[in-house]
């Protein structure tokens, strides 16, 4: 069988952990030091999603903040994308929001899975929240993640990449 | 890159974006996105040989989903494939033809990126005593 090509965003607000979870997936490593992205970094995963054999392009692109709002030409093309919180900072959700909306305005309904990152500071996340149920309700998957100590990192690619064999695609619109 | 060897489509480009001197390479891409002709410094995408019997989007990863675009350029600004070397990607059509030309951004994206870095530091340290402060 071919490979499947799918390019896959990585989105969220700044220093919420898009590099951090690209870094941690591609090559196996992690840094404390917080090095913003300025544009975008392409990297690329070969995965399985049961018989298909698909090759993930990732777009690492930068985050949003006060000062830039994530443009759309950047997600041209894209087939699911991964939508990064970091539930110790409560206005990363909002960014989260705005960003899946700009999403949908431009692109239609895509899937995305939603990755609550930075699990191993838990005691520091935020309770409940409307917005967060928003976005856990449209997502296809919810996963506490850690770049940190590698928790959830395959499994929140490997659900999005299920989503994106034509089998399911056909579903999912 | 040469200009002397640049295609007319791509010196008529650059002139009207004032761009000549951060051209870095280019490519000409039929209507089934084989390569039809190319040039200058191709490492950057990330791969030194192209092969034009197979569909570049099989070879750049970069320009999976992005291609073919319409005659409206479509621009992605600093993007990176290599460690550390950015570009402005612009792709647009012409006459049947698919162009895709790549622009070196790497120093203004260093000042850029030392620019984001203090500001996002500071955002940071000012979220987080907002954050103490409510508690
Ligand atoms: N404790 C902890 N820290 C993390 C985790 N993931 C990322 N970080 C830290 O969070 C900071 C920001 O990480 P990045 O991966 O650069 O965040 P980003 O979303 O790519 O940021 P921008 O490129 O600026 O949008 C860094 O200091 C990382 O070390 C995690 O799972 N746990
Ligand atoms: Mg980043």
């Amino acid at each position: 069988m071919s490979i499947l090509q799918r390019k896959v965003c990585m989105l969220g607000s700044y220093a919420v952990g898009k590099t951090s979870l690209v870094r941690r997936y591609v090559d196996s490593i992690f840094s404390e030091t917080y090095t913003t992205t300025i544009g975008v970094k392409i990297d690329k995963k070969m995965v399985t999603a049961g018989e298909q054999q698909l090759s993930l392009v990732l777009w690492d692109v930068y985050g949003e903040d006060s000062h830039q709002s994530v443009v759309p030409a950047y997600l041209r093309g894209l087939s699911g994308y991964i939508l990064v919180v970091d539930p110790t900072r409560e206005t990363t959700v909002q960014s989260a929001v705005k960003l899946h909306q700009m999403v949908e305005t431009n692109f239609g309904n895509k899937p995305f899975v939603l990755a609550l990152n930075k699990s191993d500071l838990k005691d520091q996340w935020i309770g409940e929240q409307r917005d967060l149920s928003y976005l856990e309700d449209s997502a296809i998957a919810r996963i506490e993640t850690s770049a940190k100590t590698d928790t959830g990192v395959d499994e929140m690619f490997d659900n999005l990449a299920a989503a994106l064999v034509p089998s399911n695609e056909v579903v999912l619109e | 890159m040469s200009l002397v060897a640049t295609p007319i489509t791509i010196a008529r480009y650059l002139r009207k974006l004032g761009a000549d001197t951060r051209a870095l390479a280019y490519l000409e891409l039929d209507q089934s996105l084989h390569v039809i002709a190319s040039g200058g410094n191709l490492e950057i995408l990330g791969t030194t040989t192209i092969n034009s019997n197979k569909s570049i989007t099989s070879q750049v990863d970069i320009l999976v989903g992005l291609i073919p675009t319409g005659t409206a350029p479509v621009i992605i600004a600093n993007a990176q494939m290599v460690k550390d070397r950015f570009f402005d990607l612009h792709l647009f059509k012409e006459l049947e033809r698919q162009w895709v030309l790549l622009l070196d951004s790497t120093e203004s994206a260093r000042n850029l990126q030392a620019d984001q870095q203090v500001r996002l530091n500071n955002a940071l340290l000012l979220e987080q005593e907002q954050k103490s402060e409510k508690k």
